[in-house]
């Protein structure tokens, strides 16, 4: 059991550190010129910067010294949770930044992630439930359905009938409970539709098993084979998915933000993007990134108390 | 499909029987429009997403064909207009026919699918192969290298990518097509490891085929059907990414539009003409359904 869990910490760890590497290959290698970025962003002209002002960014984020050198000395700033000065944001520190906006982004999050889980839940459950043969096809069909279209769509079409036709929420901004709902809805559809489609396999299979006829012959209620039975066995395997979720929702709170106009890392980001502002985006990436890792790592220590078998077969990440 | 390959069967095993006469090919070739239109005709709903991908396609290629307007002609007494026999999705607030607009903006929106997913096909389908075939260290390296990829979300990698590259159709395309390339690899290295051990590639490594020739003769024919598959699929994954993109507003810049701006151009005429980001939006889904049911009806086939 050490083992496992050493293994698995281990992992994580070369993880992070490759996931370092990738945003520092992308941001500082391959533009042609990160010092052009690095002063002013996109919008910035770095031909009216003086050779002192170059030069000092140069020193800053280490890019006068050789390939190597520059490679550590990110990598030991990033360490000390030293991100660099936002472009996008006047200078501040991205730290900062960071500490201000994840508590929205945390919040729409927590609440899509348990909305994803119910509502997969309930659709993959009434789908595999219900005898109508027509309502059967037409909600296994609708994950793969509503899957298809944009999730920014979404949240309009959301906007359009929630709060202008119905006036039940607000449509846009930061003020409550209230504006948290639609965004979350937004965020967690694409990924409650993907998670049902699992589990209606999933469930379809175990229906299948021989376990389920004996509990059937044992004269068990067909809502409570599917309640005891179904439910538990196909939803296991799906927990590995956790951390998948969890990383989604910080992509999909891009877009959710976005289209909301909310505050978080979402709209952090894409303000970043705008302005080309290399340092913020490698430390949001780099944080999107240690969300996954370390709910991956939670879910590997917590899946051997619930399903025994998994430590004595390792198994790939 | 089953017919199909039985046909082909029969070309392998009676070639004088088949390419003496002309007649021979040509009924060859009819018997396989015959079994096509047959499975077509059990596929419906096949055949509606094969069409509507076809009118995409069209449209891209040639809109001024098709379009009842220009993209960008401005009409300045119809502007903000619902949905009438002149503008069937109605106009913007220029007094520009969405339909005419939808129609020229499929252009940037194929071109960057395109280019994503063959971006996503040469890296993966390289990486999966030589991971696969070779095994070893080098199987071991590259699949921590896609293990790495995979826990950077697809999108932050995208934004990552066009931080450092720049905006544009080609720019997002480009950082798309990279975030699809590690999923690709995983699937190719499935398909590769599955043939790798089968006898007949086993009996021609050691009657000394040369690798590149085992892997193009042998390996990559038979392991090519699912990750055909794939492709379509990925088509579908991409244009949603490309979208989300360009609804950040990354995409193309004015006054080049594809379906994903149409849509963030739209919201901000939600309240008094929800049609500007309703229509492309369905454009967009529907497109993205059409290509994933036509990946499940082409595993259908495989089986």
């Amino acid at each position: 059991m050490a083992r496992y869990i050493i293994g698995r910490v281990a992992q994580a760890l070369l993880v992070l550190w490759a996931a370092f590497t990738v945003t520092w290959i992308v941001l500082y290698e391959l533009p042609g010129n990160p010092v052009e970025l690095l002063l002013g962003g996109g919008l910035g002209d770095a031909s009216a910067a003086s050779p002192a002002q170059i030069a000092a960014v140069k020193k800053q984020y280490g890019l006068d010294k050789p390939l190597p050198v520059q490679y550590l000395h990110e990598l030991w700033n990033v360490l000390h949770l030293n991100f660099g000065t936002s472009i996008s944001q006047g200078g501040r520190p991205v730290s900062n930044i960071l500490a201000e906006n994840l508590p929205p982004t945390l919040q729409l999050a927590g609440l899509a992630v348990l909305i994803t889980i119910v509502v997969a839940v309930v659709l993959a459950f009434v789908a595999t439930y219900v005898r109508a043969g027509w309502l059967r096809s037409l909600l296994v069909r609708l994950p793969a359905f509503g899957r298809a279209f944009p999730t920014f769509w979404i949240g309009m079409l959301l906007i359009q009938v929630f709060s202008f036709d119905w006036h039940l929420l607000p449509a846009v901004g930061d003020q409550g409970f209230d504006s948290v709902i639609l965004p979350s809805i937004t965020m967690s559809l694409p990924w409650a539709f993907y998670l049902a489609q699992i589990l209606i396999r999933g469930m379809s299979d175990v229906l299948d098993e021989p376990y389920i006829v004996t509990a059937r012959a044992r004269g068990e209620s067909r809502l409570r084979i599917h309640v005891r039975h179904v439910l538990p066995n196909a939803a296991l395997p799906t927990l590995t998915m956790l951390g998948l979720i969890v990383c989604w929702t910080v992509t999909e709170a891009v877009i959710a933000e976005t289209v909301f106009g909310r505050p978080g890392l979402g709209s952090a980001i894409q303000q970043a993007v705008q302005w080309q502002d290399i340092p913020t985006v490698q430390a949001v990436v780099l944080l999107a990134a240690l969300l996954f890792v370390t709910v991956n790592l939670i879910v590997d220590l917590l899946y051997p108390l619930l399903d025994p078998r998994v430590t004595h077969v390792p198994t790939t990440l | 499909m089953s017919t199909i390959e039985s046909d082909s069967y029969l070309v392998e095993l009676e070639p004088a029987a088949a390419s003496d006469s002309r007649t021979g090919e040509s009924l060859v070739s009819r018997r396989r429009a015959a079994s096509f239109a047959r499975g077509a005709a059990k596929r419906p709903g096949a055949v509606i997403a094969g069409v509507y991908v076809l009118l995409i396609l069209v449209c891209a290629v040639a809109p001024s064909l098709i379009a009842p307007y220009g993209g960008n002609q401005i009409n300045a007494t119809d502007f903000l207009k619902g949905m009438s026999l002149a503008h069937p999705f109605g106009t913007d607030n220029l007094g520009r026919d969405l339909l005419s607009r939808m129609i020229y903006s499929c252009r940037p929106s194929v071109v960057g699918m395109l280019v994503a997913v063959g971006i996503a096909t040469a890296g993966g389908l390289s990486l999966g192969v030589v991971s696969g075939f070779m095994g070893g260290r080098v199987d071991a390296v590259l699949m921590r290298a896609v293990d790495v990829m995979l826990a950077i979300p697809g999108l932050l990698l995208a934004l990552a990518i066009v931080t450092a590259i720049g905006f544009g159709t080609v720019h997002v395309s480009i950082a798309v097509g990279v975030g699809i390339i590690p999923g690709f690899a995983r699937i190719t290295r499935a398909q590769v490891l599955r043939v790798r051990n089968l006898p007949y590639v086993e009996a021609a490594r050691t009657s000394g085929a040369e690798l590149s020739r085992v892997l193009w003769r042998h390996v990559l024919p038979n392991s090519w059907q699912p990750v055909a598959v794939l492709i379509v699929l990925d088509f579908g994954t991409a244009i949603l990414s490309i979208a989300a993109l360009s609804f950040l507003g990354f995409g193309p810049q004015p006054p080049s539009t594809d379906l994903g701006t149409l849509v963030a151009n739209g919201r901000n005429y939600l309240e008094t003409a929800p049609w500007l980001a309703l229509w492309p939006g369905v454009a967009v889904g529907l497109l993205v359904f059409a290509m994933n049911h036509l990946a499940k009806t082409m595993e259908e086939v495989q089986r």
